[in-house]
């Protein structure tokens, strides 16, 4: 308006001006439409948290499987295998591990390691066989874990008899 | 009238907003953790316990990927472990490869199976005649609650189709 009114002194014509082109451009913008973006995005975000299942890294013990009878195989090849009897504890949350030449009955997987590793040290060979011979009532867990103490016993010859006992 | 009125016509300069830069900085950053932790189900693998050995010896199971290999699957009759029967854990429903299932003591049917992709492998070309010995394996992916029994006659399949290495699964120590 007072712009105007300096225009009107100085003697030049002034001309109606509506105030929506006085207010000048405002505080409009552009923007995208975000609706659909934000649909799609949280679509995908149930899809995920739903879906997701959240697994443990799983791990693989290395062996082999023998050819033929395991037991005829050992016999022929070294008269002294060790062989690592598994039972199972009456409520099934330990097991028994009876190693061949030992009198104790070793119920902890770290004794296991100790016996198998003395073993190794007195006959200065990995070769030799170890034959894990279990029991059907075994809980599986107790039979990796006798293969892993053989395994970290660092044999290289470990194996399951083929018939149950 | 008051400032930010809808009545108020014109540009709209008092219109209210949702600011949703925040939101949709934090929903794509929750997408982004999503898709990168989540873990493609694979057919292979079915639902069980694995056992985790004391001081574990296992090795990643991304070293031995390869197509080469049988995986088995020894389901247990309560796979969640929901049940109160302890017994009922120990026993097998049944073994699975790739969802094909197989009745427990099946031994003929995994034989088969194994000679199968095994015969797969040496037309792909991914294994030799030569090499098979060495390069084509087995992996036992027992539900650590069964009993010995139900795995045995995995092992015995194994030796069957005269595969000579064999992994078991184990999870980290």
């Amino acid at each position: 308006m007072a712009k105007s009114l300096d225009r009107a002194r100085s003697g030049e014509t002034v001309h109606y001006e509506p105030p929506r082109k006085t207010r000048g451009p405002g505080r409009r913008t552009i923007q995208p439409p975000l609706t659909p973006m934000i649909d799609v995005t949280f679509q995908l975000l149930l899809f995920f948290l739903v879906a997701c299942e959240f697994r443990e890294t799983e791990g693989l013990i290395p062996g082999t499987l023998p050819i033929g009878d395991v037991r005829q195989v050992i016999v022929v090849e070294l008269p002294d295998p060790i062989q690592i009897r598994l039972r199972p504890s009456a409520d099934r949350e330990s097991a028994n591990y009876e190693v061949t030449g030992v009198a104790v009955v070793i119920t902890n997987p770290e004794e296991l390691f100790t016996e198998l590793k003395v073993r190794q040290t007195e006959l200065q060979t990995r070769d030799v066989p170890v034959v894990i011979l279990p029991a059907p009532d075994v809980p599986w867990n107790f039979v990796v874990e006798a293969f892993n103490q053989a395994v970290r016993a660092k044999f290289a010859k470990i194996g399951f008899a083929r018939e149950i006992y | 009238m008051a400032k930010g009125s809808p009545f108020r016509g014109g540009g709209g300069a008092g219109d209210v907003s949702l600011n949703m830069t925040p939101m949709i900085d934090c929903v794509f950053q929750l997408i982004i953790f999503f898709v990168l932790a989540t873990q493609a189900a694979s057919a292979a693998l079915s639902k069980v316990e694995l056992a985790r050995p004391h001081k574990s010896q296992s090795i990643p199971s991304e070293e031995v990927e390869s197509p080469n290999r049988v995986i088995i699957n020894v389901v247990s009759k309560d796979p969640e472990g929901k049940s109160a029967d302890m017994m009922e854990a120990a026993e097998a429903d049944r073994y699975e490869v790739m969802k094909e299932r197989i009745e427990v003591g099946d031994v003929e049917k995994l034989v088969e199976i194994i000679q199968r992709r095994k015969a797969e492998a040496v037309e792909a070309g991914s294994i030799t005649e030569k090499n098979m010995e060495e390069e084509f394996f087995i992996e036992i992916r027992a539900d650590k609650r069964v009993n010995y029994q139900y795995v045995a006659p995995v092992i015995k399949a194994g030796v069957e189709a005269g595969i000579r290495k064999m992994n078991l699964t184990a999870l980290p120590d």
